[in-house]
């Protein structure tokens, strides 16, 4: 009665089998979780990244804007400039329907954050604006 | 230095009587309860002896599950044969549990030399037959004398019974045992694999954070991204409603003459001679917006 009874022996056995595959598959959850989380930051991350960069090139698009403005001004196109640490606003009392649809096409197909606009038809040709540039 | 309580010793035979005690005893058992043989084979060692035990037993044995031990007296090696579970039944009858008892012997191999026979209180006695103990009724004997089991020193040859030996073969069961730890092993080892790449994927996350300049929390991460989302999809809504209010076809006198965005409101005038037609073209188009008429004129207001 003294030696190890293998029913004993049995019950071990079972009861390591039990714990590895317990062990096992809550190894598999958390490598589950750990991927779902991974994924979940990595979609975040790129979409923050792709948007904030889209919406933070102050620098670019001021110069893009400055370059912009004088291609007009030198068409004879007087347009106003006040630029504040977190705006600029642009206005025309008169502009060429042509070269308004320029400035706002090159505006309107990048990523300036525009936050408040005016257009007032002068004549079939003329109108005067005001917009306001969020940076 | 250290002091070993000796349990008490109980001869077990069909005949004995009932335990009624409650401690730990060894346990001698009788040979009507087992096989022996005495045996002169050309090998060295017992555990040789034992693989040849089953066939050497064969002829005398019924069908059933058995076991099987032998050890070495001087040139010879004494054989047992016995069933465990006749034994354990026996030992139940008995009153004896497992929890009782301290070790089990053979008689074969506790008494030494017997000169005639050994009364344990029963029809039968023990005699030695040509060194091996039988059991022999105690009236064909001309002398007994009892027998004394509180003198007895124990051999060191214990008998180690198991149930589990008739419900498959020892042999078998370890195999099985084999197998089942080493897939127990196989899984621990998996488990371990999947720890280590459940902790290169932490670290990749960690690397996330510092490629695209991430904020230390979740939390921050996603108020900037609902910010600049917000931002994205009102900026998107006003360049979408400027482009489809300068794609509506107007009739010659007519036009767009206002347009006014501010504080995420976005209100348009139009100059029209045929303001259903206008307003069939807005409902036509993907514009959430709400109409005016006044004269000649439609104040739209869209909702970006």
């Amino acid at each position: 009665m003294n030696k190890i009874n293998p029913l004993y022996i049995a019950l071990l056995v079972v009861l390591f089998l039990a714990f590895s595959v317990f062990k096992l598959s809550t190894a598999k959850e958390e490598l589950k979780e750990e991927r779902e989380e991974f994924a979940k930051i990595e979609d975040m991350a790129l979409r923050l990244h792709s948007i904030q960069e889209q919406y933070t090139q102050e620098t670019k698009l001021k110069a893009q804007l400055t370059k912009l403005l004088s291609t007009l001004q030198a068409k004879g196109v007087v347009i106003q400039r006040e630029d504040t640490k977190s705006t600029t606003s642009l206005s025309s009392m008169e502009i060429g329907l042509q070269e308004f649809n320029i400035l706002t096409g090159k505006i309107f197909n990048d990523s300036y954050q525009i936050k408040e606009l005016k257009i007032n038809k002068i004549s079939d040709e003329k109108a005067r604006f005001v917009m306001e540039i969020q940076w | 230095m250290f002091t070993k309580s000796k349990a008490s010793t109980i001869f077990l035979d069909y005949e004995s009587e009932v335990y009624k005690g409650d401690e730990k005893v060894n346990v001698i058992l009788s040979p009507a309860l087992y096989w022996v043989k005495k045996l002169s084979l050309p090998l060295k060692y017992t555990r040789d002896v034992k693989k040849l035990l089953p066939s050497i037993f064969e002829d005398i044995l019924l069908d059933g599950n058995y076991s099987y031990d032998a050890y070495k007296e001087g040139e010879h090696f004494i054989a047992f044969a016995y069933d465990d579970k006749e034994i354990l039944s026996l030992m139940e009858q008995k009153g004896l549990s497992a929890s009782n008892i301290a070790n089990i012997y053979f008689a074969q191999s506790e008494f030494g030399t017997i000169e005639g026979g050994l009364d344990f209180g029963t029809s039968k006695a023990l005699v030695q037959k040509e060194g091996v103990l039988l059991l022999l009724e105690k009236s064909w004997l001309e002398t007994t004398k009892p027998l004394d089991l509180s003198i007895i020193e124990h051999s060191k040859h214990t008998v180690n019974l198991s149930l589990f030996h008739h419900i498959v073969d020892k042999s078998v069961f370890y195999r099985l045992s084999g197998a089942l730890l080493f897939f127990a092993l196989l899984f621990v080892f998996e488990a371990f694999m999947v720890g280590g790449d459940a902790k290169e994927i932490a670290q990749k996350k960690s690397g996330l954070f510092e490629q695209y300049g991430l904020k230390p929390t979740m939390m921050q991460n996603s108020a900037m991204l609902k910010k600049y989302e917000s931002i994205h999809q009102k900026q998107m809504a006003l360049r979408s409603a400027m482009a489809t209010l300068g794609t509506l076809k107007l009739k010659k006198g007519e036009s767009l003459v206002r347009v006014e965005y501010k504080q995420e409101k976005l209100s348009v005038e139009f100059e029209t001679q045929d303001v259903p037609l206008l307003e069939k073209q807005l409902k036509q188009s993907a514009l959430n917006y709400t109409a005016k008429q006044a004269k000649e004129r439609l104040f739209v207001e869209v909702n970006l």
